[in-house]
């Protein structure tokens, strides 16, 4: 590359560029959703007057970005993430409890949720962590501590009563696979996963009846070695371990709220005037999109105010709703595109650090965006996470611009750094 | 190299998961929009595009002078949206916020300008969506409030909601109260609002609207839209002046007897229209008009059927009315343990029929109808039959009652029925039945069928008129009918109703009537039915006029005492007021005499006033409007650029703006409007020409 300049590479235009364009469609989408007539009028003590403001700081506080040493952050990495998770302790005491969570710090009228940026202090401690050169991602020691890294903000952050956002840090997971975690371990999470579901669905008895009857039919038709016979065993046993923990931790844990919002997920609810009630007209401005759309500002589901949090969780069912299959199709494939160029931006990283963070920038971005597209469409539950650079608030617009400019920063330093071994 | 592949190869999988996943939301949207799309659309139109009811305008009811007897207006709830002040007007709320409260206090007067600065603070404050002020406020009212500043851009800018909705107003209230009768939600009620409520309703229209923002819902601009029929008007015949008169004098017999209720119908003669009918309870609350005792009580008339027994027994040639009949002292007994007495008056043995008749004997009356139809008791029931006594009225009012009436054959028939029936029990009926009865006597003969229900229409204007209906060409000879019109006469000259009706200047016609009221139960009581039934004047009748007074307790029962000075009274009055009046469909007077300007400024003032038009002019048109038979017909007035138009009439504002506008120029003497003009109308004028104009006052 040839654009060196003072021994820095120029800014990665492609990203800033997909960025803006998501933060524009983002700021049409609010001002659709909170706009009231059909007629185009501006005021700033609105919901897309503010936004605008947010917009307008986040994108300074980038650039503030390129001004800092690079190795700052690297520097104060763990300092940032400590930070962090005491602002993210503290609000479980003195925060402002919104829609039955206590994740907000409240100073006038001036909210700051520090879960949204809990993130960016996980991403620089975990690279940082996961960069050290003593790091062995398969010895225990380092994965527990890693796993620590990950589970503290959950911890917090579920205490806080927003287990949602919580979810977002098992996201980070991606990242450690790419540094070496065992497949074994992703395996059997998915597997942990699958059995959750169906425990749901068709309850303990039902899922222990079911492992027991494959049991005996591998048994009796499949395995002869008997070591390996003691081996499954064992992992059926482990199963219906995990089963009972699962189930009890659903009737006992989980407050109940949540277990209706994971039953009408899975359809074993029907809930269309309550929990369902979100999803159901987020599904009916999607689907009364059609292909083109209704048009800008021609929504009836978005005019009317049909979509609750629409401007925030659910500003997806905007686009749906006004500009149709080609809009939402638009939308994710600028994501895609941005999560293709940051997946490059991560391997073209000379140092360890930077890629480690790049791949932190490009999980948790990614399962926002899954999420919250899933969530709007049925097919995740409405865990209120917000899509990033669209969802109207500055918590999280602001923390997604400084992760994604912070990976920018370390790109253009990145011929100052040595290569790192994979 | 192990770890290279090793890192590809978490990549590769990395790159599949995410596919999948990836893959699953494109093809769940696509589901969502495409396979699932039209379901998704239809929930969604069902939610925020619903249809709105247009209500229709419930019709009027009116007298036959077109007074209003009982109208919808509107009434309006009014609120304000500070929100939308708030987004729309800051700037200059604070400047028009002691203006706006001074005004709402001095026009809807609901609250002091200093509570309104305080509500209209607060509000505007806290950015409250939905305040009321009032929920009552007059069309007038809103009116002026819709044009204050800041209110007078609209519903979107400047928060102002007015939500209309209609009451029933009576004006002449308490006067035929039920009579007019009354409606609920459910429809159900009495009277003509509830006996033509189908006429009156109207239909409902219908509009698409769509949801908005705030709950608010706007038309779809398309052709979506069933306008409402509005409902018809329904004419009656009542004078309302007559029915005052009825009223009052009704009201004043009843509590001067201290009576349970009274009820007073006035007939024309000529075509059995109701000129007044009032039904009066005397409650606990005082006088009110809760039940149609006229059309809906059916009692024994008493006396007053007489005039029955006397047609029936002159038919039959059993007697004429110079012939004599024994009265035996005032009691005759017909079987061993039934006898009839008179009320006390006979003192002598013989009296001629005319003076049984004239002084209500009722041993008289029973003793010869006794005699001629004993043998033959259903020719007697069958005078009934042909008078239209024993079947409904038909006025076309809900509740009518079904008249009963002893027939042979029946249990309680004995024979004691005739002479029964012959003064006026056995047999029930309304008193709207007995007036029909005397009214045919009047009419000569002919016998109307009595209505109130002139006809139905809209805009105040008659459609479909009601004509008056014959229930029977001819109720008895020539000879009978002169004979009872005599004997009718002479009730008030020498019999029953002399003492009260002596010194009248014009001449009445008529029969008292005293009835025992029988209680189905416990057989007859001492209470009373107290009647008169008569006509007047009796050389030329115009009105026939039933009084009856139910249980008065002040000592006096005899409708010679009770109801005769009510119908005195009445009579006195209408032959003062009404006989000698000259009766107009509508009074002109109260009409513009001319109008002529802009045909949308027309029809705004003649939809404001209420007043009734016949004109349809394009918007640029000038018309000119002119009364005519209670109306105001319009005419066009063309304005071709360089043809000079009709102007007569035209005030001279109006020219003015009219020619000048068009670059003439106008030279005018006297003041008034335009009676003469040149050039005249029709010729080709040359751009720039002077017009000439005379002038006069009130053309």
């Amino acid at each position: 590359m040839s654009e060196k300049i003072y021994g820095q590479s120029r800014v990665d235009g492609i990203t800033v560029l997909l960025y803006l364009l998501l933060v524009f469609c983002g700021f049409l989408a609010i001002y659709s959703s909170s706009h009231g007539s059909d007629n185009f009028s501006f005021d700033f003590s609105t919901k897309y007057g503010k936004q605008l403001i947010w917009i307008v700081i986040s994108i300074t506080l980038g650039a503030v970005l390129f001004l800092m040493d690079v190795r700052f952050f690297e520097a104060f990495s763990y300092a940032f993430f400590i930070a962090w998770m005491l602002l993210l302790f503290l609000v479980i005491f003195f925060g402002k409890e919104v829609n039955g969570a206590r994740s907000w710090f409240a100073i006038g009228s001036f909210r700051l949720q520090p879960a949204e940026f809990a993130k960016l202090g996980v991403a620089l401690a975990l690279s940082r962590y996961v960069s050290d050169i003593d790091t062995d991602m398969k010895s225990l020691r380092y994965q527990l501590i890693t796993a620590g890294i990950i589970l503290l903000p959950i911890a917090l952050i579920v205490l806080q009563g927003d287990a949602g956002s919580g979810l977002v840090f098992f996201s980070f997971i991606m990242v450690l696979y790419r540094e070496g975690l065992s497949g074994t371990i992703l395996v059997i999470g998915i597997i942990a996963v699958i059995l959750s579901v169906l425990t749901f669905a068709f309850g303990f008895i039902a899922i222990v009846a079911a492992l027991i009857i494959l049991g005996g039919i591998i048994t009796a038709f499949i395995y002869t070695n008997s070591r390996q016979l003691k081996i499954f065993w064992l992992v059926i046993l482990a199963c219906v371990g995990f089963t009972k923990a699962v189930d009890f931790g659903f009737s006992n844990v989980l407050q109940e709220h949540q277990q209706k919002r994971i039953l009408v997920m899975l359809g074993l609810l029907e809930d269309p005037q309550g929990l369902g009630y979100n999803v159901n007209q987020s599904k009916i401005a999607i689907g009364s999109g059609g292909f083109w759309g209704k048009g800008y500002l021609q929504g009836t589901q978005t005019k009317g105010d049909f979509v609750p949090e629409q401007h925030t969780d659910f500003i997806f069912t905007s686009i749906g709703e006004e500009f149709g299959w080609i809009g939402s199709t638009v939308v994710i494939i600028i994501f895609v595109l941005l999560f293709l160029r940051i997946s490059m931006l991560a391997e073209r990283q000379r140092s360890k650090y930077s890629r480690v963070y790049a791949y932190c920038v490009l999980s948790v971005l990614f399962f926002h965006f899954l999420i919250n597209i899933a969530m709007t469409i049925n097919l995740a539950p409405v865990i209120g996470i917000p899509l990033p650079f669209f969802s109207y608030g500055g918590s999280s617009l602001i923390s997604f611009t400084v992760l994604l400019f912070l990976l920018l920063r370390l790109d253009t330093n990145r011929e100052n750094e040595l290569d790192s071994d994979y | 190299m192990n770890v290279k592949k090793d890192i590809l190869w978490r990549v590769l999988v990395s790159i599949l998961m995410l596919t999948i996943l990836g893959g699953a939301i494109v093809y769940s949207i696509v589901r969502v929009q495409y396979a699932e799309g039209d379901e998704w659309r239809a929930i969604g139109d069902s939610l925020h595009v619903r249809h709105q009811q247009i209500p229709a305008v419930r019709g009027s009811i009116y007298s036959d002078d077109g007074s209003l007897l009982a109208t919808s207006v509107p009434i309006y709830k009014i609120s304000i949206d500070f929100s939308v002040i708030h987004e729309h007007h800051r700037d200059s709320f604070k400047r028009y916020q002691s203006l706006l409260a001074a005004s709402m206090s001095k026009v809807l007067k609901n609250r002091t300008e200093q509570e309104y600065v305080a509500l209209i603070q607060e509000g505007y404050r806290k950015k409250r969506k939905y305040v009321t002020v009032i929920r009552n406020a007059s069309f007038i009212q809103s009116k002026s409030i819709k044009s204050l500043p800041i209110f007078s851009s609209g519903r979107y800018k400047g928060g102002i909601l007015l939500e209309e909705r209609t009451i029933r107003k009576k004006p002449y209230y308490g006067l035929m109260h039920r009579t007019i009768g009354f409606i609920n939600e459910n429809h159900k009620g009495a009277g003509i609002e509830a006996s033509f409520d189908e006429i009156l309703t109207g239909k409902d229209g219908k509009l698409v609207v769509r949801r908005l923002t705030g709950g608010n819902y706007r038309p779809l601009e398309n052709d979506m839209k069933i306008s409402a029929q509005d409902g018809k008007d329904v004419f009656t015949t009542v004078d309302i002046h007559l029915q005052d008169m009825v009223h009052e004098a009704l009201s004043k017999g009843i509590l001067n007897n201290e009576a349970e209720y009274g009820t007073a119908v006035l007939l024309e003669v000529k075509t059995g229209q109701i000129k007044a009918i009032a039904n009066i309870d005397n409650t606990e609350d005082g006088l009110t008009e809760r039940f149609n005792h006229a059309i809906g009580t059916g009692y024994e008339p008493g006396s007053t059927i007489k005039l029955v027994s006397a047609i029936a027994a002159l038919e039959n040639d059993d007697i004429e009315i110079d012939d004599s009949v024994r009265v035996y002292k005032g009691k005759y007994k017909f079987f061993e343990n039934d006898s009839i007495e008179d009320s006390g008056h006979t003192k002598v043995d013989n009296l001629t029929y005319q003076q049984v008749f004239e002084q209500s004997s009722n041993v008289g009356i029973s003793t010869i109808a006794f005699k001629g139809f004993r043998n033959d008791p259903d020719e007697f029931i069958a005078y009934f039959d042909q008078l239209r006594l024993t079947e409904p009225l038909q006025t076309g009012i809900k509740g009518e009652v079904i008249p009963t009436i002893l027939r042979p054959g029946k249990q309680g028939w004995s024979g004691m029925a005739i002479p029964s029936l012959s003064i006026g029990y056995s047999a029930k009926m309304s008193p709207l039945h007995v007036a029909m009865l005397y009214n045919a006597v009047a009419n000569n003969g002919v016998m109307m069928r009595p209505y109130i229900i002139s006809g139905t229409g809209s805009f105040g204007k008659i459609e479909t008129e009601n004509e008056p209906h014959i229930n029977n060409k001819k109720i008895c000879s020539a000879s009978t009918l002169q004979d009872v019109k005599s004997m009718l006469e002479g009730v008030v000259i020498r019999g029953t109703a002399s003492q009260k009706l002596k010194n009248l200047t014009f001449s009445v016609a008529g029969k008292t009537g005293t009835s025992r009221i029988s209680d189905d139960a416990k057989g007859y009581s001492k209470d009373y039915h107290s009647s008169f039934v008569g006509y007047f004047p009796a050389d030329n009748p115009k009105y026939t006029l039933i009084v009856l007074i139910s249980r008065p307790s002040k000592g006096r029962i005899y409708g010679s005492a009770v109801a005769l000075p009510v119908f005195k009274e009445i009579a006195l009055k209408i032959y003062a007021n009404a006989v000698h009046r000259k009766v107009e469909p509508l009074d002109t007077a109260h009409l513009p005499s001319l109008v002529s300007a802009k045909y949308k400024y027309v029809k705004a003032a003649c939809k404001q006033l209420d007043v009734p038009y016949d004109i349809d002019a394009r918007n640029h048109d000038y018309v000119r409007l002119t009364p005519d038979n209670g109306e105001l017909v319009g005419d066009v007035v063309p304005f071709a650029d360089n043809t000079m138009p009709d102007v007569s009439g035209f005030g001279l504002a109006s020219c003015l703006y009219l020619f000048e506008n068009k670059g003439y120029k106008i030279q005018h003497k006297g003041y008034g409007k335009v009676f003469k003009q040149s050039p005249l109308p029709g010729s080709k004028m040359a751009k720039g020409r002077t017009i000439y104009l005379d002038l006069r006052p009130n053309l």
